[in-house]
């Protein structure tokens, strides 16, 4: 079985699992912070995916990073998953829940990048504006990048409104030679 | 010396520039997972097609071969160094297509459509998707009008026809090439004024060569050029450096320029050369999608490359324009086994094969055609009456002389008719020796085949055939044109006609000086 279907099934697993005990909102949050603490640390991805060290190792590394941060149901997941075998698999079952649960909720997130920083205004009319076109509930992630020039791009999904100069520029290129 | 007006140059620009829309693009991306092998693994395009065209960076162009749960596959048509992983893909919203028009001929261009000729850019119609399904059963006809190959054992024996699927099959240098090259050089026939005035429509012709060495390439174009051919031809070539997505993807290409002139209603012959490169380049990107492989360590579907390719050749219903599509695909067999996997496919979709043996080819038989075992299933609904009527004893003969061939060689006392049978397939045999980018004329054709059945040629020593053919056609073109141009024009064998030639032959073979 792929990598992708293996963590849809934990992450459905857990989902379920976390409403019938009625901490869904709780667990949520955790797993939004275990993708976010494994994309930043990339030792922590690297002793997970290792198969040099052992299981009893990497449990009491687990619960000493995220003992005190966590609810008991996800610490308890994150060790089962652990026991199973499939702990390398930590990254994309955390990224797959995220996915599932902004599904369920209506809800997307944006990475939009500019060439200068927005006020907080124009952020509050970008928000507005890319929910009535998506007709979801959009958390935008803001970035600013100078090659750009200037304007700004969103990504939402697979799908990127580009209204930079770079592209515009690109186009104009493209058109005269 | 003229002046340039800075003023005049920022209208010019301001001019060209008003077309410019600078509203926001909003196109599909996905990121590169892995590269190599000319392969690319991709995540995210979620709403990518299957044969869709995606952009990589430095112009890279893909094609979309693999829709996985999780990812998307890729074949490259460029150089894979120069994308890594964590690219951006761009979707183009456009199925992998050839540009179609009339200024496609004459030039040579990749599969892709874009010129390789150093001629300039072309001035393109429309791009039509490479797949496109064949047509079904309403939309055709029966193949009825011949497609003259302008080699008179092909078109006495094994005639093919406008919508017809002829393969030709053979081992590496036995003339499978020069057949085909011949076959594009005698349809100069169809596009002249008395063509037209015989009814002939003309026919347009595509050479596609798949994996071949481009100095070969170059050799053909220079002789296509050499016999003023390439007017009515486009190559596209996907040579042997090329990566192997595009060698697969070229005779789709050819299949669609030659169906543009069939949708006009008028006539296209293509030419693949070859097929077994091009199922070889197949089961290389296959093996690199890791689809499994089968027999030979082709995919399972390689028949289907080979089917849905060749089905498209077609002669449509009137209704429709009648345009037709002729296909000559090439296969090159290994020591002369025709049933290894890929040569057994091609055999069996196509409506018969030309087969080339090595051992004629040797024995100076030339083109080297095995009549024993080359057929075409479409038959003398593909040939001119006069052409049917004179050809049918000649099959016989020949076929008779094969049988009894063996027994000469014993050198025992033969009766009289088997003598008869042996004198006369061997002058046969001679009459159907010709040389390359010699195209005959149909009538001719018919003058010479006559002589050969009716048994002028019998007294002849066989090293006079042939230089007492082409004297004897010079002599009726001179004397007495009117038989030539009674075949041409009618295309039967009248009584009159007959007589004709009859006491042409007679009269020259008093002429005729036989050499020492």
């Amino acid at each position: 079985m792929s990598s992708f279907n293996i963590s849809t099934r934990y992450a459905n697993a857990l989902m379920e699992f976390a409403d019938e005990k009625k901490s869904l909102e709780q667990v949520s949050d955790d797993m939004i912070m275990l993708e976010d603490t494994l994309s930043k640390s990339k030792e922590l991805k690297v002793v997970l995916k290792s198969p040099v060290i052992n299981k009893d190792k990497k449990e009491s590394i687990i619960k000493e990073i995220f003992a005190e941060k966590i609810d008991s149901l996800t610490l308890d997941f994150i060790l089962f998953v652990n026991k199973k075998n499939r702990e390398n698999l930590l990254f994309d079952i955390s990224k797959r829940y995220n996915e599932i649960r902004n599904i369920k909720l209506n809800r997307v997130e944006a990475e939009v990048i500019s060439s200068i920083e927005f006020s907080d205004n124009q952020k509050i009319v970008l928000q507005q504006q890319l929910k009535e076109l998506s007709s979801k509930e959009v958390i935008p992630s803001f970035k600013t990048d100078d090659s750009l020039i200037g304007g700004f791009t969103v990504k939402i999904n697979d799908t990127v409104i580009d209204a930079s100069v770079k592209q515009q520029l690109k186009k104009l290129r493209k058109s005269l030679v | 010396m003229a002046e340039v007006r800075p003023d005049e140059i920022s209208a010019i620009l301001r001019q060209q520039l008003a077309g410019f829309d600078n509203e926001a693009d909003i196109y599909d991306v996905g990121t590169v997972l892995q590269v190599g092998d000319g392969i690319a693994r991709v995540y995210g395009l979620s709403k990518v097609m299957v044969s869709e065209l995606v952009e990589f960076p430095n112009d890279v162009m893909g094609m979309v071969l693999n829709l996985d749960e999780d990812s998307v596959g890729c074949v490259l048509f460029g150089e894979s160094q120069l994308i890594k992983e964590g690219d951006t893909v761009k979707r183009t919203k456009r199925l992998a297509s050839f540009p179609v028009g009339t200024a496609m001929l004459g030039r040579v261009v990749n599969p892709l459509g874009e010129p390789i000729d150093g001629k300039g850019s072309i001035q393109h119609e429309a791009y039509m998707p490479i797949e496109r399904k064949a047509l079904g059963v309403v939309t055709r006809q029966s193949v009825f009008e011949p497609l003259q190959t302008g080699i008179t054992a092909v078109d006495a024996m094994i005639p093919i026809g406008r919508g017809q699927r002829e393969l030709i099959i053979g081992d590496r240098q036995t003339g499978k090439t020069a057949v085909a090259i011949d076959a594009i050089i005698n349809q100069k026939t169809t596009h002249t004024e008395e063509a037209k005035a015989n009814g002939i429509d003309p026919v347009y012709c595509v050479y596609v060569a798949i994996g071949q060495k481009d100095s070969t390439v170059a050799q053909v174009v220079a002789k296509l050029e050499e016999h003023g051919a390439m007017g009515y031809t486009t190559i596209i070539n996907a040579g042997a450096a090329t990566p192997a997505p595009l060698q697969y993807i070229a005779p789709y290409s050819g299949a669609t320029l030659g169906e543009y002139f069939r949708d006009k209603g008028q006539h296209a012959l293509v030419v693949y050369d070859d097929l077994s490169k091009q199922a070889v380049a197949y089961r290389e990107l296959s093996l690199l999608l890791r689809r499994p492989p089968g027999r030979e360590a082709y995919p399972g579907d390689v028949f289907y490359v080979h089917s849905r390719l060749l089905e498209r050749a077609s002669k449509l219903n009137d209704k429709l324009g009648g345009g037709s599509l002729t296909a000559l695909p090439i296969i090159e067999t290994q020591q002369g086994d025709v049933s290894a996997y890929i040569p057994t496919n091609v055999i069996s979709i196509t409506d018969g094969q030309i087969y080339l043996e090595p051992s004629l080819f040797n024995a100076g038989v030339r083109p080297a055609i095995n009549v024993g075992i080359s057929v075409s299933r479409v038959g003398g609904s593909a040939q001119i009456k006069a052409m049917k009527k004179v050809a049918g004893s000649l099959k016989l003969d020949l076929a008779q002389y094969r049988e009894l061939e063996a027994f000469a060689k014993f050198g025992s006392d033969l009766d009289k008719s088997t003598q008869r049978t042996l004198t006369r397939g061997a002058r046969l045999v001679e009459l159907l020796k010709q040389g390359q980018y010699t195209p005959i004329v149909v009538e001719k054709q018919v003058v010479s085949v006559f002589m050969g059945t009716q048994g002028f040629l019998d007294e002849l020593p066989l090293k006079d055939i042939k230089r007492f053919e082409a004297e004897f056609i010079e002599y009726v073109e001179l004397k007495n044109a009117d038989i030539l141009k009674a075949i041409r024009e009618e295309k039967v064998l009248s009584d009159a006609t007959v007589e004709g030639l009859k006491s042409n032959a007679e009269e020259f073979l008093t002429k005729f000086k036989v050499s020492d």
